[in-house]
């Protein structure tokens, strides 16, 4: 799941370098804080947050083979 | 040089949304617009503004800038006809970047019309960018873990399509689409954000796409149905744009019935109204 975390915001940003992807285990869910480069925050974010939704739904379909909830979380 | 085509309610909020994807001022930029769009009245005719805003070259790269007058959309002939022509005059101009993967098709054959071999580059560049479709999209299914295989259907004239076979499609489908809607999505954007020119990629899994037109036909046809025997006003889900189409399309001939669409996105939804 973080691989392919990784995987989608570095292809998404200016600055693949600058991605961090932090993983915080919980009891129900597992949170993925994403760090990038604050100029590429608009990149992962996206008009009204579209790309963070989609972003949000493709980590859950992911999610149902742990049957683990999961959030992504877009540090600024 | 980066040309984005925008929508939006009408030409300002267009070009400024442009502006915020480009991430660039005004002043940078040339705007051309292809549609002014019409509010139309309760929804119906309303068509939305489109602009083509084009990031200006940096002089030092292209001494002569060339003048764009606005101009409307050329019949593909002839655009190419003048691509071709752009080609074969600065001999200056280092060779395109973008390019530099694709073999130079027949070099030696200057029989060939410059047009003709203009176009076999563009259609080798999006089998190109189909092939690294693919290649992204196979990455996430398999980031994903419930199987799927891209397959390239077709790429051509700026539409790629790929199908995904096999693997948990349910899964891969999500509640009305969901999921392949925001594969579709990301997958657009990764690959857009490099091309000069942009491509529609659009995924599809075991003919989904087909299916959910039906569905959703039927689903109108049954609301019409129901709408006329009651004489009450019956609302939709939320829709996407494309879906949203084809509701009113499947009830524009109806003599009893009007529809119009309501909500700002991602809520907008279609209502079907009995006529008095």
């Amino acid at each position: 799941m973080k691989d392919l975390i990784d995987y989608l915001v570095k292809a998404l940003v200016d600055d693949p370098d600058a991605v961090n992807i932090n993983e915080v285990p919980g009891e129900e869910a597992t949170t993925y804080e994403i760090r990038v480069a604050s100029a590429d925050l608009g990149k992962v974010i996206g008009k009204q947050g579209k790309i963070a939704n989609a972003l949000r739904v493709v980590a859950k379909a992911a999610a149902m083979r742990e049957k683990k909830r999961v959030y992504l979380e877009i540090i600024p | 040089m980066t040309s984005i085509e925008q929508t939006g309610k009408n030409v300002e909020e267009a070009t400024q949304l442009a502006l915020e994807k480009l991430g660039v001022t005004e002043d940078q930029v040339d705007v051309e617009i292809l549609d002014e769009g019409t509010k139309g009245f309760l929804g119906i005719k309303q068509s939305p503004a489109v602009v083509r805003v084009t990031v200006k070259v940096q002089p030092e790269e292209h001494p002569a800038p060339r003048p764009r007058a606005p101009r409307q959309r050329k019949p593909k002939a002839q655009e190419a006809a003048v691509k071709a022509e752009k080609q074969a005059a600065p001999k200056a101009k280092p060779a395109p970047v973008k390019k530099e993967a694709a073999p130079e098709p027949a070099k030696a054959e200057p029989a060939a019309p410059q047009a003709e071999v203009e176009k076999a580059k563009i259609t080798e560049d999006i089998a190109q960018t189909a092939e690294r479709a693919r290649q992204v999209l196979q990455h996430i299914l398999d980031g994903i873990g419930m199987g799927g295989t891209a397959q390239v259907k077709s790429a051509a004239d700026g539409r790629i399509q790929i199908n995904i076979t096999g693997g948990d499609s349910a899964v891969l489908i999500g509640k009305h689409g969901q999921t392949i809607d925001s594969l579709q999505y990301l997958v657009n954007v990764i690959i857009n954000r490099h091309l000069e020119e942009r491509v529609r990629i659009s995924f599809d899994v075991e003919g989904y796409r087909e299916r959910r037109e039906d569905t959703l036909r039927q689903h109108a046809l049954f609301l019409a149905k129901k709408v006329k025997e009651s004489g009450q006003e019956a609302v939709l889900e939320p829709l996407r744009a494309n879906e949203r189409r084809i509701v009113h399309t499947a009830l524009a001939d109806d003599p009893d019935i009007y529809t119009y669409s309501e909500g700002t996105e991602p809520e907008r939804y279609v209502v079907i109204s009995p006529k008095k």
